[in-house]
């Protein structure tokens, strides 16, 4: 058994007097797709902030390809290769579709002002251009190159969004609730291409309502419940556990 | 008629200097977000060192090295962007109405410092004598010709300077922190770094075009600087069309035409503060009237940015 | 002892015109920056009153309240309602506005000279170890009892509740079936009368001029914001504080420093606590 790329101990995180998230611990080996479920104000989103340092935890450590990342900022996560999405608000509304998956890919050194200034940017940007190209002919979405994020529809702007995380080549995604707003037609093709992510090697763990797309995409689940996983394993095994089935009971999904 | 001409000519002069701090305005607040209201401020750190490093002697400053003009403009550029990296670090820890504010008080700090270090500034004296670029080069009333094609070319200039940066993938970036700092945070950018830096070049070239603004007026007082200046070069980017690339410079001449034909109107003495208040009269309901009936401005930024990708070759 | 008195004079003068531009900015969402000219007004107004018609200082007062109250809420109808979709953004822009609208028409209404009231009131008098003008202790009384009558206003009436209901949460209270309107009307009415009242105020202790509503206009805001533009007592405070940081100061730094020690204080205010001095829950922040 080999480490885990992402390794969460004993994370507790309370705010105002609320345990979001107590004592949790959390492997996610390399490669799998694992998902993490449960009702609202479980801890989730609270674990993948603190997870991708948008939160410190009250305690607990967070490992990253063996690292500790604990409490790092944001960037420096993300620049480890640790990639996660937003649920709401998703992306960059005033760029367009392809701006919005240039800005995932361009690296710092073409972003800085200095290369702006000196017009040094344009054979970084060429091979970034490829790659967008590719992503989104892929998705169906390269003739909608030009359109703002914000015209359109709620299912594209998340397949947008997570075309433009996987541009940043992430060694792991965090999706926070990829399938939410999302038309049922659109959800099949979001499936696929998690499915595809992985086969690019790439590690996914998702948080997400909708169980049933979960349980169609996860090799690993693990349930939360006010802020403590409550179970764990096969998606088959998760859906039969007895604690499971009664916090989900009377609960929509 | 050649009294209109030539006051048409200062019109558009003053119309092209504003043009030019809304275009400078429109990087660091259409783009890049931060609602500054210390232009004046700024403006004021560069037009005093300007002016203290190139002047002559007089008795009652401390300072005069009497630098060649060049150099008074490149100190005042290096100072704006200086007051910036000091104004900035500290204001941009917080947002939105509260970095209005610290940027405005800063402003008005620089202002009443500009009244008070007399020994540096002249206090409310000023300064009123100086050589102009290009001076000798035509007689005192066609200078105004001279200083009218001076301005518009800097104009041209730094509308080059600013499109060739929003058209970058630093300005892309901008305008996508600008709207989601945490999705740019985690594909790891740096967005402070990229504020701050924004921040100190819009201090640098508004420094660097203070002078502009001290050739037209003709003297520097601390009246100059006050928040009338901040407002109107805000009300032309808002007019023009915020966050789009020729917004800035169509709302300034709107604008400065708008306010300006007041003064066209000859009057007695007593109507003389009347005529001087109707401009702010104008300025005012020329902002109220259009945050009433199109509060996204004339030009906008959708059509600025469209094509971005046909323009990557390959 | 001396600049103590001052300061709270001050104090008293910014707390009451501070107040008004922090309960537009809760209920209605915006910073509004034709506030400092209402103050104007309400100075104008009282010099008019006091000078031309030849009304005692306390009918002047509220003559100039009551007349600058109504006009905020005119104003807000017609000017500011309007653009309220638009955002607050929009918003202020207006409000800057309307704010050289108002500027230039007192100039030319009034002119740009300076004057001052032609009042009694100017006799100064031992009080202790301190000497003080009638006028200046009714200023502090008077704000006394204004900022007093607020309080009551606001926790013992029933639109008082709502306008504290409003400024905590609107669209909760929208939901609760608050009359939205009423109470906007309500909160400009009032911030608008006490600037006006601020007004006359500073007419009593000095100057009247147009330039007035600028030079307080950013006092005035930095008054607000250290008070955490939301906490109406934090505001009130903070009005005191900045009163007293001003003339206090006086015994160290030239007075011809005075607003930037009320900057540097809003400054450092602001570094040291991003959401204002005394926000103890957080408020509707932009």
């Amino acid at each position: 058994m080999t480490a885990p790329i992402l390794d969460l101990r004993d994370i507790t995180k309370v705010f105002g007097g609320v345990t979001a998230v107590r004592e949790v611990s959390m492997s996610v080996q390399a490669g799998s797709i694992t998902a993490v479920i449960g009702p609202n104000g479980a801890g989730k989103t609270s674990l993948f902030n603190v997870a991708t340092g948008f939160e410190e935890p009250t305690e607990g450590h967070v490992l990253f390809q063996g690292e500790d990342v604990t409490g790092l900022e944001p960037w420096r996560v993300a620049r480890k290769g640790l990639i996660r999405t937003f649920q709401t608000p998703t992306g960059f509304p005033a760029l367009s579709v392809w701006e919005n998956l240039m800005v995932g890919g361009t690296s710092d050194r073409d972003e800085s002002l200095w290369r702006a200034m000196r017009g040094a940017w344009h054979s970084g940007e060429r091979t970034t251009n490829q790659r967008a190209r590719q992503a989104l002919t892929d998705l169906g979405l390269w003739d909608r190159r030009d359109t703002l994020l914000a015209d359109l529809s709620p299912g594209d702007v998340k397949l947008v969004d997570f075309a433009r995380q996987l541009m940043a080549e992430p060694k792991m995604v965090l999706l926070d609730e990829p399938a939410s707003g999302v038309d049922p037609a659109s959800i099949g093709r979001l499936g696929n291409v998690i499915r595809q992510v992985r086969e690019q090697n790439v590690t996914v763990l998702v948080i997400d309502h909708n169980i049933g797309f979960v349980l169609g995409i996860a090799d690993q689940v693990h349930v939360m419940s006010l802020g403590e996983v409550i179970a764990s394993g096969s998606p088959d095994d998760v859906v039969r556990d007895p604690v499971v089935i009664e916090i989900y009971l009377g609960r929509s999904a | 008629m050649s009294g209109l001409l030539l006051f048409l000519v200062g019109v558009v002069t003053l119309a092209g200097i504003y043009a030019i701090l809304a275009m400078i305005l429109n990087l660091e607040a259409g783009w890049a977000g931060m609602w500054d209201l210390g232009i004046a401020g700024l403006l004021a750190v560069g037009g005093y060192v300007f002016i203290i490093t190139t002047q002559q002697t007089h008795d009652d400053v401390i300072l005069t090295p009497h630098w060649p003009m060049w150099a008074g403009v490149l100190a005042g550029s290096v100072a704006g962007g200086l007051a910036a990296l000091i104004i900035g670090i500290p204001s941009l820890r917080v947002r939105g109405e509260y970095f209005l504010i610290t940027t405005l008080a800063f402003a008005e700090v620089i202002r009443q410092l500009s009244i008070n270090l007399g020994s540096l500034t002249r206090g409310t004296v000023g300064f009123n004598q100086f050589t102009r670029p290009f001076e000798s080069w035509t007689s005192p009333s066609g200078y105004r010709w001279v200083l009218l094609g001076l301005v518009w070319l800097v104009v041209a200039v730094v509308y080059f300077v600013i499109r060739r940066l929003g058209r970058s993938p630093y300005g892309r970036l901008l305008r996508g922190f600008r709207d989601n700092d945490p999705v740019a945070r985690s594909l790891g950018k740096q967005t402070n770094r990229h504020r701050i830096q924004t921040f100190v070049l819009a201090g640098l070239m508004y420094g660097a075009v203070a002078p502009l603004y001290v050739w037209f007026i003709r003297t520097v007082t601390p009246s100059l600087f006050t928040s009338e200046a901040t407002f109107v070069t805000w009300t032309a980017l808002v007019i023009g069309g915020i966050a789009s690339l020729r917004g800035p410079v169509i709302g300034a001449i709107i604008l400065l035409i708008v306010t300006e034909a007041a003064s066209l109107v000859q009057g007695s003495g007593d109507m003389a503060v009347v005529l001087a208040s109707v401009r702010f009269i104008v300025l005012g309901l020329v902002l109220i009237l259009v945050m009433r009936v199109r509060p996204q401005g004339l030009a906008n930024e959708r059509d600025a940015f469209a094509g971005a990708s046909e323009r990557v070759a390959g | 002892m001396q600049n103590v008195i001052f300061g709270l004079i001050t104090g008293s003068i910014l707390a009451i015109a501070s107040v008004g531009l922090s309960m537009i900015r809760q209920t209605e969402g915006f910073i509004n920056i034709a506030h400092g000219q209402m103050l104007t007004l309400g100075a104008f107004l009282g010099y008019f009153c006091v000078a031309t018609l030849e009304l005692n200082i306390f009918l002047a007062g509220l003559i100039s309240m009551l007349l600058v109250g109504i006009l905020g809420v005119v104003l807000s109808v017609l000017v500011f309602n309007p653009v309220a979709a638009s955002g607050p953004l929009a918003q202020l822009f207006t409000s800057i506005g309307l704010a050289y609208l108002l500027f230039g028409v007192m100039r030319v209404v009034f002119g740009a000279n300076v004057t001052f009231f032609p009042t009694s009131f100017g006799t100064r008098f031992d009080l202790g170890s301190v000497n003080v003008t009638v006028g200046e202790i009714l200023i502090v009384v008077t704000a006394a009892i204004v900022v007093g009558a607020l309080a009551l206003f606001l926790n013992q009436t029933r639109l008082g509740t709502w306008i504290r209901a409003t400024a905590s949460n609107p669209e909760l209270a929208r939901l609760r079936g608050i009359p939205v309107q009423r109470v906007s009307h309500a909160v400009w009415f009032v911030a608008s009368a006490l600037a006006g009242l601020a007004g006359v105020m500073v007419g009593l202790i000095g100057n009247v001029h147009s330039e007035l509503g600028w030079t307080l206009t950013l006092i005035i805001l930095a008054a607000a914001v250290l008070g955490g533009l939301g906490s109406i007592y934090g505001v009130l405070a903070s009005g005191l504080l900045l009163g007293l940081a001003m003339d206090l100061s006086a015994l160290v730094i030239p007075t011809s420093y005075r607003s930037v020690v009320a900057f540097g204080v809003l400054i450092l205010g602001l570094l040291l606590r991003p959401q204002g001095l005394f926000v103890t829950a957080g408020r509707r922040e932009a």
